[in-house]
């Protein structure tokens, strides 16, 4: 079945351009020789385009099946091991073994009995650093998963007949757990989400929240969320609303997209659909800390749409820079991302 | 490859770690590769239970030995292969009198996903299901290569040691397995496929 090789570019077809190594190795590392060869050969050969094109489209939309934990899931199977390994005491003291139980059980009263009042009420911050996302569960069973860049404060304990709740900056994905049961709502059925000006407050739903350069926007993907927004009045959500408060311009608008999309990252993958280049960049700033410098202004008005990998940020790139059709060069002493028309 | 060899380093860091301080790196280790490891466990049985006391195994089993551990060349290789063990020993994928190293008695699904958007297409879909026929084909052997190198986007020489097979064995298998998928599709599928798999790398 073994096909002659079609050395004539001009009727090249899609098999003939999958069949040559060089493009397969261009695809897969490119580098300026090659990204200067193929940008000329799109040039000499219109039809290059046609097909580099269609190749293109054909990777960003296959994928192999994934089988993945639920974050949950992986939580407790974490903690499973951690009760079985990192959290396991070690003793090395040579006292005979009442004198170490003695010691460990004054100890232990000692810690509890000074600790106790502070730890109840202590409160607890988690910190992500630049392209580092993290599952977490609350005091009262909600999860979450905290996005790059990002922090949350909460107390280490939900007290009882009081709100549940959480102050944000940047971006975080919740599960809460529904307490309410039935008849009147008590305060610590409620949980409350404060970011920025706003606050959203929950019974139990599964939504998004982005709290980024000064734009607070909720994604609702089940159940019913209220936001409050000072000066405003209160803004019910009902499922597939994406709500952003511009909060310099006190301005409150449905954005276009969808929440599929607005929350795909927590499971690893960016989808953008038809969103302008210079708000891909933002996002890759947010995510990764490197700030976009466009040596040609009108590549900010191109419009991106499709999948990319979220978690590997040398993997985004290429995909991006491939999509858009455009050169990425990573500046890693000033933190900048050097882009330019191929 | 660049990419590889950043993240060799990385491994090699995370190890280092685990003999010297210890309870971080583990949990660095388990955030890295729990799900790599579920999704390969996957493949092979649908008990999710099992998996799940494979991955908890391996991660104990490393913590506890890991004074005694020489440092692999590579962390993930280490993983694999040991949960790839571990699978076979507690779902009792071997036959008696069957050699690890040579059966070929197990089952290693490997589906192919198109986008919804996409499969609306007619065509789409019928070539959806032939990339999918033809790597049903293959043998399970076959198949779990062509998920290591394309997929996990390990080297030869990793596929032999995950698998336990000799360097020369990892290229045979594939290259039989790539025969297998020629043989069973047209010559524009199948440029097309080993398109995809490649691409699997940047996506």
């Amino acid at each position: 079945m073994k096909r002659k090789p079609n050395l004539d570019p001009e009727n090249y077809t899609l098999p003939d351009l999958l069949d040559d190594p060089a493009f397969l190795a261009w695809l897969l590392n490119p580098d300026d020789q090659s990204n200067a060869y193929w940008a000329d050969m799109q040039i000499k050969y219109p039809n290059f385009r046609y097909l580099i094109a269609d190749a293109r489209k054909l990777v960003l939309t296959l994928k192999f099946q994934q089988d993945t934990m639920e974050p949950a899931e992986s939580i407790a199977l974490w903690q499973e091991i951690a009760g079985k390994t990192v959290a396991k005491p070690v003793f090395k003291l040579k006292q005979p073994l009442w004198f170490k139980a003695f010691l460990a059980a004054a100890v232990t009263l000692m810690v509890i009995g000074t600790g106790f009042y502070f730890y109840l009420h202590r409160s607890i911050e988690v910190i992500t650093a630049y392209g580092q996302t993290r599952p977490l569960v609350l005091p009262d069973g909600s999860e979450l998963m905290l996005n790059a860049n990002s922090s949350l404060t909460y107390k280490g304990h939900f007290g009882k007949d009081k709100y549940r709740e959480v102050w944000l900056n940047g971006e975080a994905f919740f599960k809460v757990n529904h307490l309410h049961r039935q008849g009147k709502v008590r305060d610590q059925d409620i949980f409350i989400v404060h970011a920025g000006k706003v606050d959203i407050k929950v019974l139990g739903t599964t939504f998004n929240v982005n709290d980024r350069r000064d734009k607070v926007t909720v994604a609702l993907i089940t159940g019913k969320v209220s936001m409050q927004i000072a000066n405003q009045p209160v803004l019910n959500l009902k499922p597939g609303d994406l709500i952003t408060y511009d909060q310099k311009r006190n301005l409150i608008r449905q954005e276009p997209g969808s929440t599929k999309a607005q929350v795909a990252w927590k499971d690893g993958i960016f989808i953008f659909e038809k969103l302008p280049a210079v708000e891909l960049f933002n996002r890759v700033q947010d995510k990764y800390g490197y700030e976009a410098v466009f040596e040609n202004p009108a590549v900010k008005e191109k419009l991106i749409s499709g999948s990319f990998s979220a978690t590997d940020f040398d993997r985004l790139l290429e995909g991006i820079s491939m999509a858009l059709n455009i050169s990425i060069t990573k500046d890693e002493s000033l933190h900048q991302l050097i882009i330019k028309i191929k | 490859m660049k990419l590889t060899a950043r993240a060799n380093s990385n491994q090699e860091n995370h190890w280092h770690a685990l003999k010297n301080d210890g309870g971080k790196a583990l949990e660095e280790l388990y955030h890295l590769y729990a799900n790599p490891l579920y999704n390969y466990g996957a493949k092979f049985t649908s008990d999710k239970e099992l998996i799940r006391d494979c991955i908890q195994s391996i991660f104990v089993t490393l913590w506890t030995r890991r004074s005694h551990l020489k440092q692999p060349d590579n962390v993930k290789n280490y993983l694999f292969k040991a949960f790839r063990h571990s699978i076979f020993k507690k779902a009792s994928l071997l036959n008696k009198h069957e050699r690890y190293e040579e059966t070929e008695h197990y089952h290693f699904n490997a589906a192919i996903n198109f986008e919804e958007k996409l499969i609306k297409e007619e065509n789409q879909l019928a070539l959806q299901q032939r990339i999918q026929a033809s790597l049903d084909q293959l043998s399970p052997r076959q198949r779990e290569a062509i998920f290591l190198k394309f997929y996990e986007g390990l080297s030869y020489e990793e596929i032999a040691e995950v698998m336990d097979i000799s360097v020369k064995g990892s290229y045979k298998l594939m290259a039989r397995a790539i025969d297998g998928l020629r043989g069973q599709l047209d010559i524009n599928d199948f440029s097309l496929l080993l398109f995809l798999l490649h691409a699997k790398f940047f996506n």
